[in-house]
């Protein structure tokens, strides 16, 4: 039951005194029962209501606004009143959550229940069924992901808004079973979200059969619409009552399995995860299939060789097309209105335009499958030439992206699956000694995730060692002690530029070429590269890129009178934050709490030497970006919204600006700057901000 | 009333309009995402019903874009959740939205939040 | 380069032939037909941060991005009084830059005759960036080393002195 009542929210109002701390209770009491399922849905209603008005209350308007309240309380008693007098109008508010009336689950009424209420929307019900598998197949793609990086926050959110979706409509159309399942396996997400809990282990394998129990009551509900019966999928009520209490049920993040329906002979306790990480895989890929151009139609088409010199030209040309176009659309003239017919044809012709958009990236795409094969047999060779005995596995190397991208993308890849064989895995008396097979793994895996290609190289090996990370940094000065570091941290040191031990310099590396390279090769294709180890488990690195460098997911920001483009890839999320969460450290500079994590804040009008931006975090804008240990807060009035754009050189005549990646033409006409996210945290981290306007860059041709 | 729904989830945009319908708005414009949103944002929109969490731009980012529209900045904006989390209802607020629903509700509800919401821009105005 | 010092190149000649003639404040200057692409009215130009002060920023021609000069200011002139409308296009080592003038005045023939050495004072702007002087129809035009002035030769040498003391 809610810890909250009418009652309660009445005393508290009497007590007000109007301190902060008692805004705050108030605050509490209004959301708590505003989202209290206990509660009919008109004074919940009513809750949400006043809590709105209530964070928007001024505090001079307080002692005012606690007066407003106690009306409502009262209006909201009336109802409460007239809900108990009125017994037989229960039955159109919504039922009340299952989970809050009693611990048993609804086994017991599973013959009463129908699956399918009988006034259903026939064609709603079958929209819903299909968008919902789509929902669980993406869901399903980023559980593999996460297998991979069970920090990939994204991956996190995919999976949480296809339950939250599911269990939002399922409410609307009244399929209970479905909507409590959902319920209950958003929980759990929204737990891995909050990261009180990572999807690792019997949570992961939870979120995977939840998919599947999900996946079988829409086919029930399936059945039942096409009077194939109405009988609900095997193991629900177990299931249910896993998702409902995981630990209870013996989950945790090292294993524990959650029950299954069906039986499978080569199930090994830790293979679970495996099997359905292939099948998720099967799945992302069939997604894909669905797309033009994409990998798996294509051996059905006839083909024809184009110059890729006129291909480039083609989309280059239709890139400024959707400028010319969106500058149409943007005319003045047609938003003042009144202009309908003509309005009607613009977005008509917008329509056209952004399809010969997608159209011609997709022709430019190409699998991944020869940097995949590259790799496949230099592992062959390295296994062979070190003595290790090595399988390597390639998952998804029909993942398509940019042909100009794939061959920047050879050279990274190579020094990875080096530092993969050479450190990562152990030679087999070793392994053996180990309690592990003598065979290493060395699986390199691709996949879309969120408009992004997502390659994971990931060894079964000994895992980074952190002790002599440590030593060989500050040998090299790069930190002065590694106490307070966390593992994450540690790692991401093998990133630093000069960053190269002794021991790198093997017969099979080579020269020893350093980490720091490959970071800089993926950042130049404006992707991120992460690293992940367990000692003794093996090694992880997972490298994000856009799908295509021509064309970039950016964020419009206004900072002053400038505008500037933040690619999407590098932006975490945004915040405008209170007042308590902003500190200043010696020696440190501004730093910002973010739920427990603090981070550096940097302003980015001062880097830039722009006049007139905000200077009040609290009034502007925060937007997290950079990676693990180098997050950092970057200070921006305000966000003018998401858009593509077709990313261009600033002209040679300018040759190398600091911190810009390029221009874009924007929607008015004016050329709008791509920052590069990455060369601006180094700007910031050394603390340059003062000589802006004469920085000795190669200025002129 | 020209009314812009705006959700990720068709199934969800479906409701939406029909429960408009039923109250008597039958002028919807729907968008699968806060992009589309923007784009479709002009001058006759009058009205904004938003998804809360929405892959590449949640209903707060729109709320955000929207106010930042010179179109948009008394458009009023209700925005749809299915957990009224305070963080999330004070980032909203903050954001410019002017109240929000939780799933799932009746058209009567709807109808109600979306008076109070007119009444409650008027007022200001 | 491989000396500290900035080595200046000897000084190219005005040759005869069409020349481009455009105010800066009540001087006028000539600059080769050959070398200017176009002529454009002003546009609205994005700043560029952390770029030497005379970079004005960049525009869109026609979906290219280019670099605007400010000439102004490459020449150490004051900003006052500027009335910038016009953007002379120029392509210098194949590169396309802008350049912002004042006005546009004239296309001028210009014979061996007309031209003299460039004095070594007397001229608001720095001779190693004249190629030399036209007299004619009782005026005087500052012939321009376009190249040159756009090369930015003194920053070159900071980062060749850099590179000699590293």
């Amino acid at each position: 039951m809610s810890p909250y009542s009418l009652n309660d929210l009445a005393a508290r109002l009497i007590a007000f005194e109007a301190t902060d701390e008692d805004f705050r209770d108030i605050l509490e009491t209004l959301q708590v029962m505003a989202d209290d399922r206990a509660l009919p849905e008109g004074v919940r209603a009513l809750m949400g209501d006043a809590l709105v008005r209530w964070i928007a209350a001024p505090a001079d308007t307080r002692e005012r606004a606690a007066v407003d309240l106690q009306q409502v309380v009262v209006a909201a008693q009336g109802r409460l009143d007239l809900r108990d007098r009125l017994t037989v109008a229960l039955h159109s508010e919504p039922a009340p959550s299952p989970a809050r009336e009693s611990a048993a689950p609804p086994a017991a009424q599973q013959s009463a229940a129908p699956l399918l209420p009988p006034d259903s929307d026939l064609s709603l019900l079958t929209d819903f069924i299909a968008e919902s598998r789509e929902l669980l197949e993406h869901a399903e793609a980023a559980l593999l992901g996460l297998e991979i990086d069970p920090d990939d926050a994204e991956a996190v959110n995919t999976i949480f808004r296809a339950f939250h979706t599911i269990k939002g409509t399922s409410a609307f159309l009244a399929l209970d079973y479905l909507n409590e399942f959902a319920h209950h396996a958003e929980t759990v997400l929204s737990r891995v979200r909050d990261r009180e809990i990572r999807c690792t282990g019997g949570y992961a394998d939870l979120a995977l059969r939840s998919c599947d129990m999900i996946r079988s009551l829409l086919d029930a509900t399936q059945d039942a619409l096409e009077g194939r019966g109405d009988a609900l999928p095997d193991g629900y009520d177990a299931l249910l009552s896993v998702v409902r209490e995981p630990e209870a049920a013996g989950i945790s993040e090292l294993g524990g399995r959650a029950p299954r329906s069906d039986d499978d002979a080569n199930e090994t306790p830790d293979g679970t995860m495996l099997l359905s990480a292939r099948d998720a895989f099967a799945a992302s890929e069939r997604s894909a299939a669905r797309r033009p151009g994409s990998g798996s139609d294509r051996s059905a088409d006839s083909s024809v060789r184009v110059r890729t010199a006129r291909l480039d030209r083609l989309i280059e040309m239709v890139g400024e097309l959707v400028i010319a176009e969106s500058m149409i659309s943007q005319d003045p003239i047609l938003k003042q209105g009144g202009h309908i017919e003509l309005n009607r044809k613009v977005t008509h012709a917008e329509k056209i335009v952004r399809e010969l958009q997608d159209l011609s990236m997709a022709m430019r795409m190409v699998p991944l499958k020869a940097p995949f094969q590259k790799v496949a047999r230099l592992v062959r060779d390295l296994g062979a030439r070190s003595g290790k005995r090595i399988e390597f596995v390639a998952e998804g190397e029909e993942t398509e992206i940019d042909r100009n991208m794939v061959d920047f993308l050879g050279d990274p890849l190579v020094h990875m699956v080096r530092n993969s064989v050479d450190h990562g895995i152990e030679p087999p008396e070793e392994r053996r000694a180990a309690g592990k097979p003598e065979t290493g793994t060395v699986r390199l895996s691709a996949y879309h995730a969120s408009g992004n290609v997502v390659v994971a190289l990931r060894d079964d090996g000994r895992g980074l060692n952190r002790e002599k990370i440590v030593r060989k940094a500050m040998q090299q000065g790069l930190i002065a002690t590694a106490e307070g570091m966390s593992d994450k941290e540690v790692y991401e040191l093998i990133f630093s530029p000069g960053f190269s031990t002794a021991d790198q310099v093997t017969d099979v590396s080579g020269r020893g070429v350093g980490m720091d390279v490959v970071r800089r090769n993926i950042e130049a294709l404006r992707g991120r590269i992460e690293i992940q180890s367990v000692p003794g488990q093996g090694t992880t690195f997972l490298v994000r890129l856009p799908l295509t460098l021509a064309i970039t997911d950016g964020m419009l920001v206004r900072v002053g009178g400038e505008r500037y483009i933040v690619p999407t890839i590098n932006i975490h999320l945004s915040f405008r934050p209170s007042r308590a969460a902003l500190s200043t450290v010696a020696g440190r500079g501004e730093m910002v709490m973010l739920r427990d994590e603090v981070m550096p804040l940097v302003r980015l009008h001062r880097i830039f030497g722009v006049d007139g931006a905000k200077e009040e975090p609290t009034d502007a804008l925060l937007m997290v970006v950079g990676d693990g240990n180098q997050r950092t807060a970057l200070l921006v009035d305000e966000l003018l919204g998401q858009q593509q754009v077709v990313a261009k050189t600033l002209g040679d005549g300018l040759g190398r600006v600091p911190a810009i990646s390029g221009g874009a033409i924007l929607g008015d006409g004016r050329v709008g700057l791509i920052l590069d996210v990455n060369e601006l945290l180094t700007l910031a981290r050394h603390g340059d901000v003062s000589d802006h306007m004469h920085t000795p860059s190669r200025a002129v041709a | 009333m020209k009314i812009l729904v705006v959700d990720d989830s068709a199934t969800m945009r479906r409701i939406l309009v029909n429960s408009l319908q039923r109250i008597g708005y039958s002028d919807c414009v729907e968008a699968g995402d806060g992009r589309e949103a923007v784009d479709k944002f002009d001058g006759s929109i009058q009205f904004v019903i938003t998804d809360w969490n929405m892959p590449n731009m949640s209903g707060i980012d729109l709320a955000r874009a929207l106010r930042a529209l010179p179109e948009g900045k008394s458009v009023p904006i209700l925005m749809v959740t299915t957990r009224s989390v305070k963080e999330d209802i004070i980032a909203a607020v903050q954001a410019g939205v002017n109240n929000y629903i939780v799933k799932p509700f009746t058209p009567q509800v709807l109808k109600e939040k979306i008076d109070a919401v007119l009444s409650g821009v008027a007022a200001a105005a | 380069m491989h000396s500290a010092t900035a080595t200046v190149s000897p000084a190219r000649l005005a040759q005869a032939g069409k020349y481009l003639t455009f105010f800066l404040a009540n001087e006028e200057y000539g600059v080769e037909i050959l070398k200017v692409h176009e002529i454009i009215g002003i546009l609205p130009i994005t700043r560029v941060p952390r770029t030497p002060a005379f970079v004005r920023g960049v525009i869109n021609l026609r979906g290219k991005v280019i670099p605007i000069i400010d000439l102004r200011d490459r020449f150490g002139m004051s900003r006052e009084g500027a009335e910038e409308q016009v953007i002379i296009v120029v392509q210098v080592h194949g590169i396309q830059l802008g350049v912002v003038v004042d006005k546009v005045s004239e296309v001028l023939s210009i014979a061996d005759g007309d031209i003299e050495p460039t004095p070594s004072f007397g001229v608001d702007v720095s001779t190693e960036y004249l190629l030399g002087l036209a007299k004619g129809e009782g005026r005087v035009r500052l012939l321009l080393d376009i190249d040159r002035v756009l090369t930015a030769s003194e920053i070159d040498s900071v980062h060749a002195a850099a590179a000699a003391e590293g």
